[in-house]
């Protein structure tokens, strides 16, 4: 097969054909695979898919966690990390982790792969997943011997991680240090299993950060002019001290400065070795198109990113070798949030302005991008803290479309975006279209074909909610006009320390437990364990909202004690894991010499819960109210009994309580007990403040959390069993449960007040994304916008027969995609209940 | 006006709808009609009163329909699925009643305008800036004409588009009273032959091309021509250019006719109602045949579209 020309690219491509439409209703895009050009698409077909895969769901955490069976362990990475650590030994924190960055940047095995135009990546084979130990090795052991690491590694590896490195850190690491300080009275909430699986908190043993840098000044200066700036500002900060600082604070500053610089020159010095690569190889190769393209590479990254950025492709470039050392090598982070379509668009319309690239060329360089973007993967974690994310991996969220200054924003790069993912259909990077009615009709359409591919991208996000929020949460008008969505869907501000530091979602736990909790007075049906708030016995409740009452004490109690192990937490991350490239790069940070976990939690982050799940609790609620107050069909007595049972022996009860009003459906009854459990539990939750004044709150952002977590709790009043999950985000219904179509479920959510990060899945079939009936969808999203309290929407757009037909086969379905909850993943890398839960929602048909 | 209220049945309220008429629609299902059409894929549509239907998959076998039952007509044997003896079922629906896993159900509920309305409004904010509304269907809708005149006033009066979809089996009278109030009507031709049409419709085609050509020569009526195309009956050229030639015969009023595959998604219901499916066995028409007859009225300079 012949790859085909420029011109008939440039067609292909053109903005307004219908082919994009076309491309997207079939399996495979292009005659030759994935990927616009051979060269993509051969790229593609090479690519490991490192996606976190959990094999045995049952025990949750203590589970197996492993990735696709050949991807191995990246040693390199822990090697240099720990050689570092020890070499700096008694240093301050910063320079430290500054240090030891540097390292990274200077000795990490790097790669470049052939055909491949664009360079960057922080594992050091492409086959390899990195690993942290500087934050936790507790895991390790277990998981390389007999867990789901075992397969990636050789035997004299094995050896080396548990006698060299695990032997060094197991008792410095993050999670160890933190665990050291921990309470006895708190100790057993920090992690899935002792009590339950119903909520955990230990983001110590992950800190991600979701830091979205001010793209636009750092291209426009270069790295070079920022290190000088920081270089200023230290010598500022040096010539004169103020009087009313602390002297602890000043020379604490004084360290990171001096670690923000060292993490400048450490991306100065990646850039470096990939232009020295580039050339090594280019001499060395034979075919002169590919050497002149290995000289092409190397001349870019001689350039970027020291210097401000020439071209497109020097943007695209310079921003992705900034990304790799600061969000992927620093620290496990994931997110982005970068505005790509903005970011890059002066560059491209001045290439194209010059005619020194085409559109398809563009195109060609943003999928090999993508590529890259993919190829990076998930890292090893705790498998507690993969759980949530099954199936996900970096969660590298690209913000598109929207408004700039109250005008649409989207342009030509933004359809070139969605083409591109369209073409190589993988899970990264995911798309968060920023929707807003101003978006031109024409970059709609092409969203609504970029759906049409059933990969679950793009996310809409209603971009108006974002400054409704912001202010909300009394960031200053300014800073809310620089949102943007980071990781599956986490609100940060550009340039900005909001959510960038160390993980803003400190805790995970779901309200469902706080309703089993109240039903039995504060004991824990799986364990048995009394752990909640002595309420009242349900039998003396007046109604439902007596019983609601009770579900916020317990909601409150059990916030509480995930509260307290985050503010230990966190105070001991701000002191011994500082991000000095994150901090780096934002606005904040360089100009006090603050590091940016130190930063975020004191001025404006707020600790978030993750796990929210209303509908459980509002169709228990009006089942509760209907049949036991209204109806008096039931009594206490006869529904403790059932639920005791878990339902056993009491099928007849149980269909009375399934068949009562659902959350859902458009059915005011229901509907309001939706509104009445959120507004109690989200009080309740933020009643409790962290140790910097911040109230809790609920975060939509739920992975698959509302799948997993109600393995951990009892049979609820809804007609529930023990262990079945709930609805599979916080403004979705229950699986199955609602029966009235799309419209009446966009009805029942108008009703819910406002919560951020609110996501909702919905299941389409494919051909209400086709030819004229895209018409209608369009006026959907419409509706769904005009709603007013939506953050998020998402659909699957994938037939049931598809699905089922790949959990019986899924080695014909590699490639098979689906949105999860916030992110979408590869439909064989799920456990299968989940698989069996993302087939169960409802699929949305029509007459 | 009198508060008295007109009541109809009902068997469906389905929101969302998209192939029955322009934009986001709810249809309206209305029990009742006098055709007998072969291929019927709504054979729950047909009896004017509720009736049952089963759903077995969600039987619990717990045997409260036996128990409730006057007649006797349902039976299980030591806890296998309960089988319902038809022929002795008087449609008096307790068993549904008693059932609480929702395996037996009512078809048809009795409604007041206002309910309907009411439900109906419910999506008002998907119909405005494309045109959707409200869709009659059935059953054949004008088989409770008086209760379908005051649902498409009462739908107008609220300044919703207007759907009938109709078999046109009714006086002129009746179907004239109707139009006032009705802004496009989905007008089936099922055969252009009388004596076939008998065959397999049960009904003479003589009043429904009547009334066809009356509706299309009212100024304010547009009509969207529908056309079942079902295997062995009407899937022939010679029907496709009588009815070409008769759908240019009416003129301007005719905005598109549609052609609808018959399909066999309604198959199940037959069973699950206790009724037989006369069209057991038939096969699908092959897409190429539908392109084939498509392109035939097209040929005709009649603007054709497939399945809405």
């Amino acid at each position: 097969m012949v790859s085909p020309r420029r011109e008939d690219l440039e067609a292909l491509a053109k903005p307004g054909s219908i082919s994009f439409a076309d491309r997207a209703v079939k399996a495979k895009p292009y005659e030759w695979g994935f990927g616009s050009t051979l060269r993509v698409a051969k790229l593609r077909e090479g690519l490991f898919s490192k996606a976190a895969v959990i094999r045995d769901w049952s025990s949750l955490g203590r589970g197996v966690t492993t990735f696709r069976k050949d991807v191995k362990v990246d040693m390199d990475r822990a090697r240099l990390v720990t050689k570092s650590y020890k070499e700096t030994e008694g240093q301050p924190w910063p320079i430290r982790r500054g240090t030891a960055l540097y390292k990274l940047c200077d000795e990490l095995p790097i790669y470049i792969k052939p055909q491949d135009l664009i360079v960057g990546n922080p594992n050091s084979a492409p086959d390899e997943v990195r690993w942290y130990p500087e934050a936790d090795v507790s895991y390790m052991p277990q998981a390389v011997t007999e867990g789901g690491y075992q397969h990636m590694l050789t035997d004299e590896e094995k050896q080396e991680l548990i006698g060299d490195i695990y032997e060094y850190w197991k008792d410095k690491t993050l999670e160890a240090s933190v665990r050291k300080v921990l309470p006895e009275d708190i100790k057993n909430f920090c992690d899935i299993g002792p009590y339950s699986t119903a909520g955990y908190a230990n983001f110590w043993r992950s800190p991600r950060g979701l830091a979205n840098p001010d793209w636009e000044g750092i291209l426009q200066d270069g790295i070079a002019a920022r290190i000088k700036r920081i270089e200023n500002n230290y010598a500022r900060h040096k010539a004169c001290m103020p009087e009313t600082m602390n002297p602890v604070e000043y020379i604490k500053r004084c360290h990171n400065y001096e670690a923000m610089i060292i993490a400048g020159k450490a991306i100065l010095r990646l850039a470096e070795r990939y232009a020295e690569l580039a050339a090594e190889l280019a001499k060395k190769e034979k075919d002169e198109k590919r050497k002149k393209e290995l000289e092409e590479i190397a001349e870019v990254c001689r350039w970027v990113p020291a210097n401000p950025p020439r071209t497109f492709r020097e943007a695209l470039q310079a921003y992705w070798l900034i990304e790799v050392v600061f969000r992927f090598l620093e620290a496990p982070s994931n997110g982005s949030g970068c505005r790509l379509d903005q970011i890059w668009y002066p560059y491209y319309k001045k290439d194209i302005e010059e005619g020194s690239i085409c559109r398809a060329e563009a195109l060609e360089l943003i999928e090999c991008w993508m590529l890259n973007v993919e190829e990076t993967g998930m890292h090893c974690e705790a498998p507690d803290t993969f759980t949530v994310g099954a199936g996900g991996s970096i969660f590298y969220t690209a913000n598109i479309a929207g408004t700039v200054d109250g005008k649409d924003a989207s342009n030509d790069l933004t359809c070139v975006i969605m083409e591109a993912l369209a073409n190589v259909r993988t899970s990264q990077p995911p798309i968060a279209f920023r929707y807003s009615p101003k978006v031109s009709p024409d970059v709609m359409v092409r969203a609504i074909d970029l759906c049409r591919t059933g990969t679950g991208h793009p996310a809409f996000f209603n971009e108006d909610l974002f400054s409704r929020y912001s202010l909300l949460q009394g960031n200053p008008a300014e800073d809310t006009e620089k949102f943007a969505v980071a990781g599956c869907m986490a609100p940060t501000i550009t340039g900005k320390s909001l959510n960038a530091g160390a993980y803003g979602v400190a805790g995970i736990y779901t309200p469902m437990k706080s309703l089993e909790l109240a039903l039995w007075q504060g004991v824990d049906k799986i364990s048995g364990l009394k752990v909640g708030a002595d309420t009242p016995d349900p039998r003396s409740f007046k109604d439902a909202h007596d019983l609601l009452k009770a579900v916020g004490i317990q909601q409150e109690t059990m916030v509480r004690r995930y509260a307290l192990s985050h503010d230990l937490g966190f105070t001991v991350l701000i002191e011994r894991f500082p991000m000095p490239a994150t901090s780096f790069l934002l606005d904040d940070c360089p100009d006090m010499g603050i590091d940016v976990n130190e930063m975020s939690r004191k001025y404006n982050s707020w600790p978030c819960l993750a796990g929210a799940e209303f509908s459980t609790l509002a169709d228990s609620l009006a089942a509760v109210q209907k049949l036991i107050y209204e109806d008096k069909k039931v009594s206490w007595d006869e529904l403790l009994e059932a639920l005791e049972a878990n339902w056993e022996g009491r099928e007849e009860l149980r269909q009375l309580f399934l068949r009562a009003p659902k959350y859902g459906n458009d059915d005011d009854y229901a509907d309001n007990w939706a509104v009445f459990a959120r507004k109690e539990v989200l009080a309740a939750t933020a009643r409790v403040k962290d140790a910097w004044g911040k109230s809790w709150a609920y975060d939509g952002s739920t992975g698959i959390s509302p799948m997993a977590l109600p393995r951990g709790v009892y049979a609820t009043p809804d007609g529930r069993r023990a262990s079945e999950p709930g609805a599979d985000s916080s403004l979705a219904p229950c699986a199955g449960r609602d029966t009235k179509g799309p419209t009446a479920v966009l009805n029942s959510i108008r009703k819910i007040p406002f919560m951020m990060n609110d996501l909702l899945n919905q299941r389409f079939m494919p051909m209400f994304l086709e030819g004229d009936n895209r018409e209608l969808f369009f006026h959907y999203l419409r509706q769904w916008y005009e709603g007013r309290n939506s953050y998020h929407v998402q659909f699957n757009v994938v037939n049931n027969e598809l699905l089922k037909e790949a959990q019986l086969h899924p080695e014909k379905h590699q490639d098979l995609m689906v949105r999860v909850a916030g992110y979408s993943a590869y439909f064989v890398d799920l456990p299968t209940e989940v698989q069996d839960h993302v087939i169960a929602r409802t699929e949305q048909t029509f007459a | 006006m009198t508060d008295y209220q007109r009541k109809g049945y009902v068997f469906n309220i389905q929101r969302f709808s998209i192939h029955d008429g322009p934009g986001i629609r709810t249809t309206v299902f209305l029990k009742g009609c006098p055709l007998r059409c072969s291929w019927c894929a709504n054979p729950e549509s047909l009896r004017l009163l509720p009736e049952i239907i089963t759903r077995d998959i969600k039987c619990i076998k717990c045997g409260k329909c036996i128990k409730t039952c006057p007649q006797c007509a349902i039976a299980a044997e030591d806890h296998v699925q309960r089988t319902i003896h038809w022929e002795k079922c008087d449609q008096c629906l307790q068993c549904a009643e008693a059932c609480p896993a929702g395996a037996i159900e009512v078809m048809g509920k009795y409604l007041s305008v206002d309910e309907v309305i009411e439900e109906v409004l419910r999506d008002l904010h998907f119909y405005t800036d494309n045109s959707g509304g409200m869709t009659l269907s059935g059953g054949e809708p004008l088989s409770q004409w008086q209760f379908a005149l005051d649902l498409l006033r009462e739908a107008k009066q609220k300044g919703l588009h207007t759907v009938l979809d109709t078999s046109g089996y009714t006086d002129w009278e009746i179907l004239e009273k109707i139009l006032e109030y009705t802004d496009l009507v989905l007008y089936d031709i099922k055969h252009m032959d009388d004596e076939l049409h008998q065959r397999e419709v049960k009904v003479s085609n003589r009043q429904i091309l009547a009334n066809l050509e009356k509706a299309a020569s009212r100024s304010k009526t547009r009509i969207w021509v529908r056309c079942p195309v079902i295997p062995d009956f009407n899937d022939t050229d010679e029907h496709f250019r009588q009815m070409a030639s008769f759908i240019l015969g009416l003129g301007k009023a005719v905005d598109k006719v549609s052609l609808l595959p018959y399909h066999r998604f309604g198959e199940l219901k037959y069973s699950a109602g206790g009724k037989k499916y006369p069209y057991e066995g038939k096969p699908q028409i092959p897409d190429e045949k539908i392109e084939y007859l498509k392109q035939l009225l097209e040929s005709y300079q009649l603007v054709v579209t497939l399945k809405s």
